[in-house]
C-alpha cells in the first residue's frame, strides 16, 4: 500500500510502517521494549529467589511486610489496568472524551498505588527497616523501588495522552493509547510476580 | 612460545604442560593451514584480465556438506582436547586427596598469612603458627590449603606448581598441591584486589623434612619469644 | 512522515533526527573516545615497560592511577568505542538505506539514543576529575572490591561509572529496538527477507543479542550502586551478600556482549568480500542459520569466564561443552568467508585489506580461546597475559579492523568523497604490523606466568626475563597509536579535499549505493526503490556486467535537502 506526502508540490512515496499480520511499528517496538525489561526484572527476581532458597530465615523478615496494604495495591493496579483497557477501546470507538475520563481513573488508581507504597515505606523506615538493614530489605526496596519508577513513567505517559484526549486532540497519538496500555499491563504483571514472592512467601522455599 | 614457561615442580605440572603443548600443536596446525590458504587465495585469485569470478551460492547441501564435515572434524578435536583437560581438572579441582599437611591461607588487602594448625588441627589457638608472606612446605608431600579472604576476592597462584584458585571472602575454599623439588618459588595474587594488588607477593619455600621442621620450631619461638 | 526541507544549523547538525546525521554523531563520538582509550593504552604499556618512570604527557603512573587507567581503557574501548563504532554508527547509517527506507521507525528515539550515550560518555569523563578519582575495579568490576569505597578507595568515581554504564546500556537497547522495528516494518517493495543484505542481518543479530542479554547486568548495576551508596550488602559477605552473584550477572551479559561487537564485523567483511571478489557470499542460508544458533548458545557459555572462582567444579563440564559447541557456528561462518573469497576476482582496495586482515588476526584470537576453554589449561593461563593477548586478538580485529573496513568502504557514500588510497593502504599495513608486534609477545609472557593488572612488573623478580619483550610491546604500541593519526588525517582531510566520489565507485549491488553521496534528508527521490533481486548477483553467467543492482528501475532524482 502506497502512502504519499507532498513537499514543495512534489509527491513523495512514504513507507506504510506495517509489519507481519498488520502489526504496526509502534506495537512491535513496545513488545521488544517489554522483552528487554523482562530480562531486567528476571535478573533481579532470579537473584532474589536464589538468595531466598539459601536463606530460609528471610521469612521472618518478610513477615514484617504488610499483606493488607500489598493486597490493596494489587487490587488498585488491577483496576487501573482494567480502566486503561477500556480507555483504549473508547479511542478505537472514536470517543476521545470518554477515553480521557477512563484514563483519568487509571491515573488516579495508579497514583493511589504509589501513595499506599509511600505509606508502607514510611512505616518500614519508622521500624528501622532500611535498604541497608539486611539483604532481604535491600531486595525489597530495590524491587519495589524499580517497579515504582516504572509506574511513575507509565503515569506520566498516560497523563500526556489524557491531556490530548480530553480536548479531542489525540490526532496521530491515537494508536499510542493502546500501546501505553500494553506497557501498563507489563507493569502490572511485574507486580503480580513481586507481590507473592516478597509478601506471601512465608516458610521459605526449601521446605 | 614456551621459552619462559617456569619449571614445573608438582606431580601434575607435567600433565598441565603437556595439555597446553597438545593444544598448541593442534591449534598450530590449523593456524598454518588457514593462514597459508588465505595467502594462497589472495595470490591465486587476484583480479586478472580475462578471468571471471565463479558464481557459486553454496546454498545446496551438496556444496555445504564439506563445510559442515570440516567443522565437525575441528569440533571433534576440540572435544578430545577437552576430554584430556577434564582429567587434569578432576584431579586438581574436584577432589582433595588425603594430605599430610594442612595449611590455612588467609588473604587480605594486601598480604598473605599462612596459618599452620596446632596438634589438634585448630587454626585459631595460640599454638597455631602464623607465617607472614612465607609459605613453607615439606617436599614430596601433599599439601591441603584452606583458602579464605578477609575482604575482597584474591587469587592464590603458584606458577611453578601450576595451581590457581580464587580466594573468596565469607567462604573457605579447599585446594591441594604437592611439590617434588626443593627450592624457593613464587606466590602471586592473580585477581585485582585494590591499589596494593601489585605488591601482593609471597614466597614458597619447598624444604626437605629437616629444614621444614626446624623452620616451624623457629617460627614458634619467634611467635612466643620474649615471654 | 514529513520531509523538513529547510533545516537550520541546530536541526541539521546538532538535534538531528536524520539517521545519517545520528550515525555520524556516533562515529565522531567513537573516534573521540578512541583517542582517550588509546592514550590510556599508551600509559598502560609505558608503565609496564618503564615502571615508575614519568610517562610523557602524564607523569608517574602510580598503582592507584594504574588501576583506574586499566578500568577506563576497557570500559571506554568496549562501550564508548566498540558499540558506537560497530553497532550504533553502521546500524544508523546503513539500515534504512540498505532496505530502501527514508529513515528509522522512530527518528526521535534515535536522537535520544545518541544524546543519552553522549551524556553517559560525559559522566564517565567527568569521573576523572572528582575527588577520589575515577573507577578502579577493573572493567569487570568484581565485587566486593567494587561494592564499597573502603576496598577501592574510590566513591564518586565508582558511582559515576555505574550510572554511565546504565545509561549507555539503556541507550543501546533503545537503538536496537529502532533497528529491529525498522527492518520488520519499513522494507521497500520487493525487499523480502532473503534479499536483505547480510550486513543488516548481522547488525540485527547484534541488536537482538544485546537487549536480551543486558537485563541481568542492569539488575546487577542497580545492586552495585545500592551497595556503594546505600550501604546494602548484595555482594558483601559481611552483610549477607554473595560476591559470585555479581560475576554471574555480569558474565551472563558479558559473554553475549563480545558477540554484539563481533557480529557487525562479520557482516561488513562478508559484504566487502562479495563486492571486492565479485562473487556471491557462499552459503548465505548456512551463515544465517549458524548466526541464530550462535545467538542461542551465547547465553549458555558465560561461566567459562569463572572456572577458577571456586564455583562448584562440576559446573565446569557443562559450560566447557557449550563453549566448544559455540565454536561450531562461528567456524562455519569463518569457513564460508574463505569460500566466498575462493574462486573470486580479488581487488585489494583498503576495505578488502581490512577484511582480509580481520580474517588473519581473528583466527589467532579464536584459536587461543581453545586454550582457555579447556579448564585444565585454564588453571595455569587464567588471569595471565595470555588472556590479555587472546581478547585483544579478538576484540581489536572486531572493533578496529572491522570498524576501519566499514568506514573505508562506506566513506564515499557518507561524504561524497574518496579517502586517499595510498594513505589508507599505508594505515592498514602499519596497523597490521604494529598490532601483531604489540600483542604476540603477550602470549609469550603470559605463558611465562606474568599476571595481568599489576602496575609494577619490576617488583616481580621472576618477570625480569620479560623486560625486553615488554619494552618491545610498548614501543610497538606507541607506533600503533601514532599510525592511527594517518587515519584521522585522511578521514577529516578527505571530507573536503578528497577526490569527488562517483555514485557507486565499487559497483556494488546493495541499495545504499543508488542514493546520492551523501544521501539527502529522506534518502530517496519521489519514488522509493523497487527491489527485484538479491544483493549478491555478482559475475552471474550470461550477464554483460559483473554486477546487478538490487533496484534497476530506480532513477535517483534529487529531492530538496
Amino acid at each position: 500500500m502506497d502512502n504519499t506526502t507532498t513537499v514543495d508540490h512534489v509527491e513523495y512515496e512514504v513507507e506504510d510502517y506495517t509489519g507481519p499480520a498488520g502489526t504496526t511499528a509502534g506495537r512491535l517496538g513496545v513488545w521488544i521494549l517489554i522483552s528487554s525489561e523482562i530480562t531486567i526484572f528476571a535478573g533481579l527476581l532470579g537473584s532474589y529467589i536464589l538468595f531466598r532458597i539459601f536463606h530460609p530465615e528471610w521469612s521472618e523478615e518478610s513477615a514484617h511486610l504488610n499483606i493488607v496494604l500489598g493486597t490493596i495495591n494489587t487490587i488498585l493496579l488491577l483496576s487501573s489496568n482494567f480502566f486503561m483497557m477500556k480507555a483504549a477501546s473508547a479511542v478505537e470507538q472514536g470517543n476521545q472524551k470518554k477515553s480521557a475520563k477512563l484514563m483519568l481513573l487509571t491515573i488516579a488508581l495508579g497514583l493511589a498505588f504509589l501513595v499506599v507504597k509511600g505509606f508502607e515505606y514510611a512505616a518500614e523506615f519508622s521500624h528501622g527497616e532500611f535498604p541497608s538493614t539486611s539483604t532481604f530489605w535491600s531486595f525489597y526496596f530495590l524491587l519495589t523501588g524499580l517497579h515504582g519508577t516504572h509506574i511513575l513513567g507509565g503515569l506520566i505517559a498516560i497523563g500526556i495522552l489524557w491531556a490530548h484526549a480530553k480536548n479531542d486532540n489525540l490526532g496521530e497519538l491515537k494508536g499510542r493509547v493502546a500501546l501505553t496500555g500494553l506497557y501498563w499491563s507489563f507493569v502490572e504483571v511485574v507486580w503480580i510476580f513481586l507481590f507473592p514472592l516478597l509478601y506471601l512467601l512465608r516458610e521459605g522455599v526449601a521446605k | 612460545m614456551f621459552d619462559y614457561l617456569p619449571e614445573g615442580i608438582s606431580s601434575f605440572s607435567g600433565d598441565i604442560d603437556s595439555l597446553i603443548r597438545f593444544i598448541y600443536l593442534l591449534t598450530g596446525i590449523f593456524f598454518v593451514l588457514f593462514e597459508g590458504y588465505l595467502i594462497y587465495m589472495v595470490l591465486r585469485f587476484r583480479k586478472k584480465d580475462g578471468s571471471k569470478a565463479k558464481y557459486e551460492l553454496g546454498n545446496k547441501w551438496v556444496n555445504i556438506q564439506w563445510v559442515v564435515a570440516f567443522v565437525l572434524v575441528i569440533v571433534t578435536l576440540d572435544f578430545f582436547i577437552d576430554y584430556k583437560s577434564t582429567k587434569v581438572w578432576e584431579l586438581l579441582k574436584e577432589q582433595v586427596p588425603v594430605t599430610d599437611v594442612n595449611i590455612k591461607v588467609v588473604a587480605k588487602q594486601f598480604d598473605w598469612t599462612f596459618v599452620y594448625p596446632d596438634k589438634d588441627g585448630k587454626y585459631d589457638t595460640p599454638e597455631a603458627l602464623s607465617s607472614y608472606r612465607e609459605l613453607h612446605v615439606p617436599v614430596g608431600k601433599k599439601v591441603h590449603v584452606i583458602l579464605t579472604s578477609q575482604d575482597v576476592i584474591h587469587d592464590f597462584f603458584l606458577p611453578e606448581v601450576r595451581l590457581k584458585q580464587d580466594v573468596m571472602p565469607g567462604r573457605e575454599i579447599n585446594a591441594w598441591f604437592d611439590t617434588n623439588k626443593v627450592g624457593t618459588y613464587h606466590i602471586v595474587c592473580n585477581e585485582l584486589c585494590g591499589f596494593g594488588h601489585t605488591r601482593m607477593l609471597a614466597v614458597l619455600h619447598v624444604d626437605d623434612e629437616k629444614t621444614y621442621e626446624d623452620w616451624k620450631v623457629q617460627l614458634y619461638k619467634q611467635m612466643h619469644g620474649g615471654v | 512522515m514529513s520531509q523538513e526541507h529547510h533545516q537550520g544549523f541546530f536541526t541539521k547538525y546538532i538535534f538531528s533526527t536524520d539517521h545519517k546525521m545520528v550515525a555520524k554523531q556516533f562515529l565522531l563520538l567513537a573516534l573521540s573516545m578512541a583517542v582517550i582509550g588509546g592514550f590510556y593504552a599508551f600509559l598502560i604499556r609505558w608503565e609496564l615497560a618503564y615502571p615508575n618512570q614519568p610517562a610523557p604527557f602524564f607523569g608517574v603512573v602510580t598503582p592507584d592511577k594504574y588501576n583506574a587507567i586499566i578500568t577506563l581503557h576497557g570500559t571506554i574501548m568496549l562501550f564508548f568505542v566498540g558499540m558506537p563504532l560497530l553497532n550504533a554508527f553502521p546500524s544508523n547509517f546503513l539500515v534504512p538505506l540498505m532496505i530502501g527506507a527514508r529513515d528509522m521507525a522512530f527518528p526521535r528515539l534515535n536522537m535520544a539514543s545518541f544524546w543519552m550515550t553522549l551524556l553517559a560518555a560525559g559522566l564517565l569523563v567527568s569521573s576523572f576529575f572528582v575527588p577520589g578519582g575515577p573507577v578502579a575495579g577493573g572493567w569487570t568490576g568484581y565485587a566486593p572490591l567494587s561494592a564499597s569505597s573502603e576496598y577501592t578507595g574510590v566513591k564518586m568515581g565508582m558511582v559515576l561509572w555505574i550510572i554511565s554504564l546504565a545509561l549507555v546500556f539503556i541507550a543501546s537497547s533503545l537503538g536496537g529496538i529502532n533497528y529491529l522495528v525498522t527492518v520488520v516494518t519499513m522494507r521497500a517493495k520487493g525487499m523480502t527477507y532473503s534479499r536483505v543484505p547480510i550486513t543488516v542481518w548481522f547488525l540485527l543479530a547484534a541488536a537482538l543479542t544485546f537487549f536480551l542479554a543486558v537485563g541481568p547486568v542492569l539488575a546487577g548495576a542497580f545492586m552495585l550502586l545500592m551497595d556503594n551508596v546505600f550501604g546494602t550488602g548484595f555482594f558483601l559477605p559481611g552483610k549477607g551478600g554473595e560476591p559470585l552473584l555479581w560475576q554471574h550477572l555480569f558474565w551472563f551479559f558479558g559473554h553475549p556482549e563480545v558477540y554484539v561487537l563481533f557480529f557487525p564485523t562479520l557482516g561488513f567483511c562478508l559484504d566487502i568480500f562479495a563486492v571486492f571478489c565479485r562473487k556471491p557470499i557462499f552459503g548465505q542460508k548456512l551463515i544465517i542459520g549458524s548466526t541464530v544458533v550462535a545467538i542461542a548458545l551465547s547465553f549458555v557459555v558465560w561461566a567459562h569466564h569463572m572456572f577458577q572462582t571456586g564455583m562448584n567444579p562440576t559446573l565446569v563440564t557443562p559450560f566447557a561443552i557449550t563453549t566448544i559447541l559455540i565454536s561450531v557456528p562461528f567456524a562455519i561462518i569463518y569457513v564460508c568467508m574463505f569460500l566466498t573469497i575462493r574462486n573470486g576476482s580479488i581487488s585489494l582496495e583498503p576495505p578488502m585489506l581490512w577484511a582480509l586482515g580481520f580474517l588473519a588476526t581473528f583466527l589467532v584470537g579464536g584459536l587461543t580461546g581453545i586454550f582457555l576453554g579447556a579448564a585444565g589449561a585454564d588453571i595455569y593461563l587464567h588471569g595471565t597475559y595470555f588472556v590479555v593477548a587472546h581478547f585483544h586478538y579478538t576484540m581489536f580485529p572486531s572493533v578496529f579492523f572491522g570498524g576501519y573496513a566499514a568506514v573505508n568502504y562506506w566513506y564515499p557514500k557518507m561524504f561524497g568523497r574518496m579517502l586517499n588510497r595510498m594513505a589508507a593502504t599505508i594505515h592498514f599495513v602499519l596497523t597490521f604490523i604494529f598490532f601483531n608486534c604489540v600483542f604476540w609477545p603477550l602470549f609469550i609472557v603470559g605463558m611465562g606466568g606474568m599476571v595481568r593488572r599489576i602496575a609494577d612488573p619490576s617488583f616481580y623478580p621472576q618477570y625480569s626475563p620479560f623486560v625486553h619483550l615488554n619494552i618491545f610491546a610498548t614501543i610497538s604500541a606507541m607506533c600503533l597509536i601514532a599510525t592511527q593519526t594517518i587515519f584521522l588525517w585522511n578521514f577529516f582531510y578527505s571530507m573536503k579535499n578528497g577526490k569527488v566520489a562517483e555514485l557507486n565507485p565499487y559497483h556494488a549491488n546493495t541499495l545504499e549505493w543508488l542514493a546520492q553521496s551523501p544521501p539527502p534528508h529522506g534518502n530517496w527521490g519521489p519514488k522509493l526503490p523497487v527491489v527485484t533481486s538479491g544483493p549478491y548477483e555478482y559475475s552471474k553467467p550470461g550477464e554483460t556486467e559483473d554486477w546487478h543492482t538490487q533496484a534497476p528501475s530506480y532513477k535517483g532524482e534529487a529531492i530538496h535537502g
